[in-house]
């Protein structure tokens, strides 16, 4: 039977082999961002390597910590929500000095043998605090925010927001350097050399308004601003200077996501370049929102983000650049250089941090989880390392079938050594931790980790499988078929244009994401069994001529086979069996008898067709064309013999032709006719 | 006999208790191994006029057992002598003492409204030890009890709030203040309250008073005393408000005599001299000490009219559900006593509230129109209440004083309208904004406010018109308050002006913002607000649309009416 069946391909089902062995390489930035780890820093050229670590430094009772500042030997805080100063001495606890009516203090600067001036908001109070916690206010600036103070000559610049202004402030005297309707706020300030220069942030805007503004740098000189550049962000938090040049933290925080009914939500930074010029170039770029960002030492910067929390050090010319630290749990909100130690203020909790100055003898570093798909066997992992003689890189593994590690997952394996099986269950997801041991002040660097995993071959399956007689698409409930494509297993086949055709459709796919094929199988009317009359074909649609089949009702019956990209013993099969459909090119059979009833002639037909329902008939006179149609004489068509009788009254003399029209359910037409002569 | 049935003497089943006695009430004659038969004889002791204490008779009748509250139960009496058969069951005889030979079995507390047999009960003489064996020493806890409500069937005796120095005005707004609290305030016989004979010795049966207010109004409770030990002592035999640990003035009472009432006759009394601090209102008595002297809380009223000025001073018992109430009390009756109650006023009220650690709430408001003084008392309630009831431990009142101005014209004026004198409108700039006010029985007046224009309000704005009271509930609709976060912010929000009088002129723009620790911070950098909104340390902030860009307040001396709102595009000024 296979040969004698006419197909024609529609289209293909898109896929490619996925039970092929999978390899992972880890080796850039990228590949491991999205890990985390204690003691273990990933450089910009991917490396591993061990790091500072972050320790607990105090804690205060506050919300927050806004402001840090190193003076004098001593750690100021200013904190909210509480708008509290607090001053930390070496081994000490944070002893409150100021406990102000605002809600937060953001600006810190030293007053020389005076303590230190502190601004706040929302009243937008300048505060001048001694060193033994004697308070006196300094100024009312009227601004809602005080972001920024540094002092100037014998006075003092306070930048403020709400409006955006820098005020001097001398001997009790408070007049406007600079202001900017423009602006939001004045969020910083900076003295390269003897120019000063201010950084603007927007005011927050609302989910339906449009950015409008952006956040700016002006040179300022207490006489006019002028404008040195403009950026693509909506806040400039922090400017640094390293003689002319600066470096300006710049956030973008889109809409709050509780207000964002879509889309993105997440902050994005950068750390600009900018030379004295205004020329400005990006030499970081990454999610979240700036925290601090401190003044280059030996051409390096360090900035902390949170949006995750993080540590990032980076060279002037963001030739490279290395995460230090990760703790998902911490906002940073501040940084300042305090006894040579790294401090950040937690924006989240009242908690001071530092960074120790050397990096640890040990540290850990959890990769990323890895998503293969669907479950798997894992196969072999390995890695490169430099590991000076004494230092040690070791290397576990575990798995599990949820996007996150949790208590479903198995337990951490041994140490596995490179090039060794992975030994963690069979899983969809696995994840690897690195730990890493140094040698005396020499620790070692992973260069890169690879490793390899097989999806367990799971079956195909087949959704669906419909097949109709195919008159253009009238009767197509899928998408209109497409012209015919000459490909597959029926390249030399033209499509048939007859009304033998059907149009047999089926959906099917494999969760490994094998491209299949697919057999067809026929049964026709009183058969037993399914003949083959297709096999290896790729498309889940063909054309199928009937002409030349035996009439009757039949069955098809579709297989799909992943076996062309499995090894033959884990190849899996899913079949679908049609609904019985008919297969009718005969027309009905019309017999025609007349009989005389005084002027009028009676005419009396009789329709047969052998495998479907005779549908309708009409009959026409002289070949007119669109005849009446005839009513069945047991008033419906519905079987597959029907009678009709319809008389002729007013035919006029001389010869005429009666011709009679059936159409089954398939639209085989069958005609009789007869020819009578009237006198 | 059924045990679960009222017991009566034959001689009151019929007659006009009969239909008293439809109440379910678990009673049985000497049963609970009470040896107290019914028919049993004894003797009570009350004062029916001046201080001398005089002799009635008892029979019991029989006890309820549960009556009201489980496991407390009643002794059915019915007394005699001392005109009672006539009067019936006497208010302010609460506490008086009932003996059946030498032993104290209890106090009278209870009696029927309308009856003309003096049958009443008596709270058994261990439920009131119960009361006088508590801690009558300690300081006195904050009351959170909710104020009683009134009872049906059974009544308590009661004690009649025997007022003095009230006008009428005063005593309506005490009995709308504190009958719905099971109180009844009654104009005192004795003119002033605290009489100038010095207070005779207490002893059982003595009358004795609880003081609500002292001082040029007097409010007291009357009772009777039921039992002394030492310098200790329980009376009423009921509770005065309920309120568990309390600390008010004990007084003594001057009985005048008895008025015959049908619905229940009462003692008229007068309370005299102080003599104790009551430790303990509970359900059988109230319980105190006559060796200290409850902590009261000073109050002075200034009331200034166009004639003279009246000074008035008060000691209000410290409660925190009463207090309130009472200083209400003794602002309106200032006010009566020195201008009047009624009638055309314009009154201008100015609150001074002193903490405990020093701190004050200054308040104010005024008011216009035929009942401005009831109005004030009413609405000074407010932030006297938001203070005495607060549930910050550093919110502790030590003293209150309100001044008064009177001007008995009716100054009200209507805001029409209001117009921008040029636009367009520059941020930065100064632009006149003109409101016509039309006064009550005047003629226009055009009221010229310069507004200064922020020089960060560039684009749409709006200018809303209206008086403090409105501007304060502008203030309520933007900005949705929770509990305060603490006591300074609870006094912050106290003190926001809300006066009627006060022409107010709002810039708005559509800004977001947030409030932290009740504090608004309007249009942060994005960076902050990020912070502050996404912190897993939030809960104390809340997120604003809408931002305040200036307020301006201007005095008018009319109390305002109306309110307006105008939309401007405010221009940038551009960069200096």
């Amino acid at each position: 039977m296979k040969g004698a069946v006419t197909l024609a391909v529609l289209w293909a089902l898109g896929g490619a082999t996925a039970v092929e062995p999978v390899s992972w390489h880890h080796g850039r930035f990228e590949d491991f961002a999205e890990g985390s780890g204690q003691g273990v820093a990933i450089s910009s050229d991917g490396g591993l390597r061990l790091a500072p670590v972050l320790i607990p430094l105090a804690e205060t009772e506050s919300e927050r910590v806004w402001r840090i500042l190193a003076v004098g030997g001593s750690l100021w805080i200013g904190t909210g929500d509480d708008g509290r100063l607090y001053r930390l001495e070496e081994g000490g606890e944070p002893q409150l000095l100021l406990d102000s009516p605002e809600i937060g203090i953001h600006a810190l600067t030293p007053a020389g043998d005076r303590g230190l001036y502190a601004g706040t908001s929302p009243d937008g109070i300048i505060y001048r605090v001694s060193w033994d916690g004697t308070v006196e206010t300094v100024a009312r600036t009227e601004s809602r925010y005080v972001w920024d103070l540094a002092t100037h000559g014998k006075g003092l610049l306070a930048a403020t927001g709400g409006p955006a202004r820098i005020l001097h402030i001398e001997d009790g005297q408070t007049e406007t350097w600079f202001e900017s309707p423009t602006d939001g706020h004045i969020r910083c300030l900076v003295r390269a050399g003897d120019r000063w220069f201010a950084g603007t942030a927007v005011a927050t805007r609302s989910s339906s308004d449009e950015a409008t503004s952006r956040a700016r740098i002006y040179e300022v000189d207490g006489q006019r601003g002028r404008l040195l550049l403009e950026t693509d962000f909506e806040e400039v938090t922090f400017l640094v200077a390293a003689g002319d040049t600066l470096f300006a933290a710049v956030t973008t925080v889109p809409p709050s996501t509780a207000e964002k009914s879509g889309g993105s939500a997440e902050p994005r930074s950068a750390l600009l370049r900018v030379e004295p010029g205004g020329a400005a170039f990006p030499i970081w770029q990454g999610p979240g929102v700036f925290g601090g960002l401190l003044p280059p030492v030996d051409g390096q910067l360090t900035m902390v983000l949170r949006e995750p929390g993080r540590v990032v050090r980076l060279r002037t010319d963001g030739s490279a650049y290395e995460r230090v630290a990760q703790v998902d749990s911490l906002e940073p909100n501040s940084l300042t250089l305090w006894r040579d130690r790294v401090v950040i203020g937690d924006g989240g909790s009242g908690r001071l941090l530092s960074l120790t100055t050397a990096p640890g003898d040990s540290g850990w570093f959890d990769a990323p989880v890895v998503d293969l798909g669907s479950h798997g066997h894992w196969g072999a992992i390995e890695w490169e390392a430099q590991a000076p003689r004494g230092s040690r890189v070791q290397l576990r593994t575990r798995s599990g079938n949820s996007g996150t590690p949790d208590d479903n997952w198995s337990d951490w394996s041994a140490f596995v050594e490179s090039g060794a099986r992975i030994s963690s269950p069979p899983a969809r997801y696995l994840q690897y931790r690195v730990v890493m041991h140094a040698a005396g002040k020499r620790g070692p660097t992973v260069r890169r980790v690879s490793f390899t995993a097989r999806q367990t071959n799971l079956p195909p399956r087949i959704e669906s499988l419909t097949t109709f007689a195919y008159r253009g698409n009238r009767q197509a409930s899928g998408p209109a078929p497409p012209p015919p494509v000459n490909g597959g297993g029926n390249t030399n086949r033209q499509l048939p244009q007859s009304k033998s055709l059907r149009l047999v459709r089926w959906k099917a796919s494999d969760a490994n994401g094998d491209q299949l094929r697919f057999r067809i199988y026929l049964r026709g009317e009183g058969q037993q069994a399914w003949k083959l009359v297709e096999e290896d074909l790729e498309h889940t649609s063909v054309y199928w001529d009937t002409e030349t089949m035996p009439e009757g009702i039949t069955q098809l019956r579709i297989v799909a086979s992943d076996a062309a990209h499995n090894p033959d013993s884990w190849a899996l099969e899913d079949e679908y069996i049609s609904e019985p459909f008919p297969i009718d090119n005969s027309p009905p059979v019309v017999e025609l008898s007349t009989r005389r009833d005084g002027d009028v002639i009676l005419v009396e037909a009789s329709f047969a067709d052998r495998v479907t329902p005779v549908r309708g008939a009409s009959y026409s006179i002289d070949y007119e064309d669109h005849g009446p149609r005839l009513a069945a004489v047991d008033g419906l068509f519905d079987s597959r013999h029907e009678n009709a009788v319809f008389h002729l009254d007013s035919l006029g003399s001389g010869e005429h032709v009666i011709s009679v029209q059936a159409w089954d359910q398939l639209d085989n037409v069958g005609v009789a006719r007869l020819v009578l002569t009237a006198e | 006999m059924q045990d679960n049935q009222l017991q009566f003497p034959s001689s009151l089943r019929t007659g006009r208790l009969t239909g008293l006695c439809v109440w379910v009430l678990l009673l049985a004659v000497g049963s609970g191994g009470n040896e107290l038969e019914s028919g049993t004889r004894g003797y009570g002791l009350t004062v029916m006029e001046g201080t001398r204490v005089d002799t009635f008779g008892v029979e019991i009748l029989g006890w309820e057992y549960g009556g009201t509250l489980p496991g407390r139960d009643r002794i059915l009496v019915r007394l005699s002598g001392l005109g009672l058969e006539k009067t019936g069951i006497v208010r302010g005889m609460s506490g008086s003492p009932v003996y059946v030979g030498d032993r104290l079995i209890g106090a009278v507390a209870w009696g029927w409204s309308f009856a003309n047999e003096p049958i009443g009960m008596l709270t058994p003489i261990d439920d009131m030890l119960e009361v006088l064996h508590r801690d009558l020493y300690g300081s006195a806890p904050p009351q959170d009890t909710d104020p009683p409500g009134t009872e049906s069937g059974w009544r308590r005796l009661g004690s009649p709030l025997w007022v003095s120095g009230a006008g009428p005005a005063t005593l309506r707004l005490l009995t709308d203040l504190l009958a719905p609290m099971g109180m009844e305030p009654m104009a005192a016989a004795g003119g002033s309250g605290l009489a100038d004979t010095t207070p005779a010795p207490l002893r059982p049966g003595s009358a004795i008073g609880i003081q609500l207010i002292g001082g040029d109004l007097n409010i007291t409770g009357i009772g009777t005393v039921t039992y002394i030990d030492g310098n200790r002592l329980v009376a009423f035999a009921h509770d005065l408000v309920g309120s568990g640990t309390i600390d008010m003035p004990f007084t003594a009472a001057h009985i005048h005599g008895v008025l015959s009432s049908e619905s229940a006759s009462f003692k008229l009394a007068s309370a005299t001299g102080i003599v104790g601090a009551a430790r303990q209102d509970r359900f059988a008595g109230v319980a105190g000490v006559t060796d200290q002297r409850a902590r009261t809380l000073p109050m002075t009223v200034e009331v200034q009219t166009a004639m003279s000025t009246g000074r008035f001073s008060f000691d209000l018992a410290r409660h925190r559900f009463y207090t309130t109430s009472l200083a209400q009390v003794a602002l309106m009756g200032s006010v009566e006593s020195a201008a009047k109650a009624l009638g055309d006023a314009s009154l201008t009220l100015s609150l001074d509230v002193e903490l405990e650690d020093g701190r004050a709430l200054s308040w104010q408001r005024v008011y216009t129109g035929l009942n401005a003084p009831i109005r004030a008392a009413l609405e000074v309630g407010r932030p006297l209440r938001s203070l005495v009831q607060s549930s910050f431990e550093d919110v502790q009142v030590a003293r209150i004083h309100a001044r008064v101005e009177i001007d008995e014209r009716i100054h009200t004026a209507l805001i029409e309208g209001a117009r921008l004198a040029r636009l367009p409108v520059v941020a930065g700039s100064t632009t006149d904004l003109t409101v016509r006010l039309l006064p009550f029985q005047g003629a226009p007046r055009d009221v010229v406010i310069p507004v200064f224009i922020p020089v960060d309000a560039a684009g749409p704005v709006q200018i809303r018109i209206g008086s403090g009271r409105a501007a304060a509930e502008w203030e309520q609709q933007r900005w949705q308050q929770g509990r305060p976060a603490n006591s300074d912010e609870l006094l912050r929000r106290l003190q926001q002006p809300a006066r009627d009088d006060e022409l107010v002129v709002e810039l708005l723009s559509q800004t977001p913002g947030l409030a932290v620790e009740g504090r608004e911070l309007p249009a942060p950098p994005p960076s902050v607000q990020r912070l502050l909104t996404e912190s897993h340390a939030a809960g104390h902030v809340q997120t604003l649309s809408i931002r305040v860009l200036s307020r301006q307040d201007l005095s008018t001396g009319y109390v305002l009416r109306g309110e307006h709102l105008l939309t401007v595009n405010v221009e940038s000024k551009g960069t200096r």
